[in-house]
């Protein structure tokens, strides 16, 4: 999940989210929706991510960020611009897909930090 | 429908006013080309391939007849070819093969009848070297296979000057009252051949074979031609009175015809209207070299249109990239708009080049009876090539700016 998001303002919150995952056919649509539904957004699914907030970008980032097979995961600042409730979603979602497909997992961050049960903490 | 996402984000900042100059200017290109191209194979297939005798690039020659000729001919004596000068012919860097006409040294007349009309006359044979008639003439008529012939063939293919049926189909024919005749109604006609010598007589039958615009005589095979000299008339021997070149030089040398000018040689046909037909080309080649170049500049302006969509659309690019959008599938959206574009424009112009050309072909064919138009269906295969091609220069282009925007 890229710092500074990489989503398309034009494309609805689906849409992105479809752009990437259809390129990886991991999750279905269903699924997708399940997901941004839980992250909050499930009445944002048509809105173009141009009129969502940057803390709302984040979450359609981060779902986007899951629909795809991985070992590992890097996460760039994933919840700088999210309140503790919505980083507790996120960072739920994220543990089930990891002991789901026994992946690593690697957030970055400065400031605020994704609430997780990190095996080590590195300051740099 | 990635496809279609894709479509929707990176079509995005067309310029359509861009798109409109390229359709414009491509079209006016596009049209002159083609026109001119099909003009060209129009023209081609008028000034050559009617000519079933002599291939493309050769010529007969002679010398000119003259008040003293006419007296050395009471003498026997006649305008001829040494073997001096023929040496010098072959030696000419243009000119690739020469050919000494024969002729028949004995009496022949022919025979034949139209309608209720029978006709006996004196005629003349020769004949020229099996090399110069074109390789892939196929003579007309039925029983006719190939051009050749020998003394116990029963039937002797003649090709006769194309001025003679002229002759015969606007001027005879219609003053008579009697039929035209097409060429393939010619080549079924019965012609007996009566020849006579000190050494014999003897009768074949004949058929029109084939025309000829660049002769002024009547051809018949070589071997039989040579094996009735040698059984009928074996002690006569001449030097040749006209000769057949080959020459390799492009359409624009025009040096074979000033050696033959400064020798007072003289080509047989209409050799203003070899030069004319050089013009014609010339002009041909010029039209389409300006069709060109506008299908050239409407090529760059396609080519800037697609590299400003992609500067405009970089970070789009870049983060197609980024979630996994190989160079190739982002580089085939705009490809896909490029050969969209092109073959549009290329199609258009092949439609309305159908619907000019025939204007001018049909002019043509008022101004020369026989100017038969070649089918239209060049136009469009040479329209869908040139599509193809710059489509294909125009994705070139696409994927490496693509690629570079990429950073791969």
């Amino acid at each position: 999940m890229f710092q500074d998001l990489r989503l398309f303002p034009e494309l609805s919150a689906m849409d992105n989210i479809m752009l990437k995952n259809r390129l990886a056919g991991y999750a279905t649509e269903d699924a997708v929706k399940e997901m941004l539904a839980r992250v909050g957004l499930g009445n944002y699914l048509d809105t173009p991510c141009g009129r969502m907030s940057f803390g709302q970008q984040q979450r359609v980032a981060f779902v986007r960020a899951l629909c795809q097979p991985f070992d590992f995961i890097l996460l760039d600042e994933p919840v700088s611009h999210l309140d503790k409730d919505n980083a507790a979603v996120m960072s739920a979602i994220l543990r089930e897909r990891q002991l789901k497909d026994g992946a690593g997992v690697i957030v970055t961050s400065i400031g605020y930090r994704l609430p997780y049960e990190y095996d080590a903490v590195y300051s740099l | 429908m990635v496809m279609g996402l894709l479509f929707r984000l990176l079509r995005q900042n067309i310029s359509l006013w861009q798109l409109f100059g390229f359709l414009v200017v491509n079209l006016l290109g596009g049209v002159i080309v083609l026109c001119g191209v099909q003009a060209m194979m129009d023209f081609s297939s008028f000034t050559t391939g009617e000519d079933q005798l002599l291939s493309k690039g050769s010529m007969v020659i002679s010398k000119p007849v003259k008040t003293s000729n006419t007296i050395a001919g009471l003498f026997g004596l006649r305008p001829s070819f040494s073997s001096a000068e023929i040496k010098e012919l072959e030696e000419l860097a243009s000119v690739s093969a020469v050919g000494e006409f024969v002729t028949l040294k004995f009496e022949v007349n022919a025979a034949f009848a139209i309608g209720d009309a029978r006709i006996r006359t004196d005629i003349f044979l020769d004949a020229v070297p099996d090399e110069f008639v074109m390789k892939d003439y196929t003579p007309l008529g039925s029983g006719m296979s190939r051009w050749s012939a020998g003394l116990n063939s029963d039937t002797i293919p003649i090709i006769v000057p194309r001025n003679y049926i002229n002759l015969y189909n606007y001027g005879f024919a219609t003053s008579k009252g009697l039929p035209q005749l097409s060429d393939e109604l010619i080549s079924v006609f019965p012609i007996k051949l009566f020849f006579g010598s000190e050494y014999g007589n003897v009768v074949y039958n004949a058929r029109i074979c084939g025309f000829s615009n660049k002769l002024n005589t009547i051809l018949v095979p070589w071997d039989f031609l040579n094996a009735m000299n040698a059984r009928y008339a074996p002690n006569e021997s001449s030097a040749p009175a006209r000769l057949v070149l080959t020459t390799d030089a492009s359409e624009f040398d025009r040096s074979i015809f000033d050696y033959l000018a400064e020798k007072e040689y003289l080509v047989e046909g209409d050799a203003s209207h070899v030069r004319l037909q050089s013009f014609v080309y010339t002009m041909l080649w010029v039209v389409i070299g300006v069709g060109f170049l506008f299908s050239l500049l409407a090529f760059l302006l396609l080519v800037v249109s697609v590299l400003l969509l992609i500067e405009k659309n970089k970070e789009k690019i870049y983060n197609l990239f980024s979630i996994g959008y190989g160079v190739g599938v982002i580089a085939w959206t705009y490809q896909i708009m490029t050969l969209v574009a092109d073959l549009t424009v290329w199609v258009l112009a092949a439609v309305m080049a159908t619907i000019i050309y025939p204007m001018f072909s049909g002019f043509m064919a008022n101004v020369s009876p026989g100017f038969v138009p070649v089918p239209l269906w060049n136009v469009w295969l040479f329209a869908l090539l040139s599509a193809l091609f710059f489509a294909a220069l125009h994705s070139a282009v696409v994927y490496c700016q693509v690629r570079k925007v990429c950073k791969v």
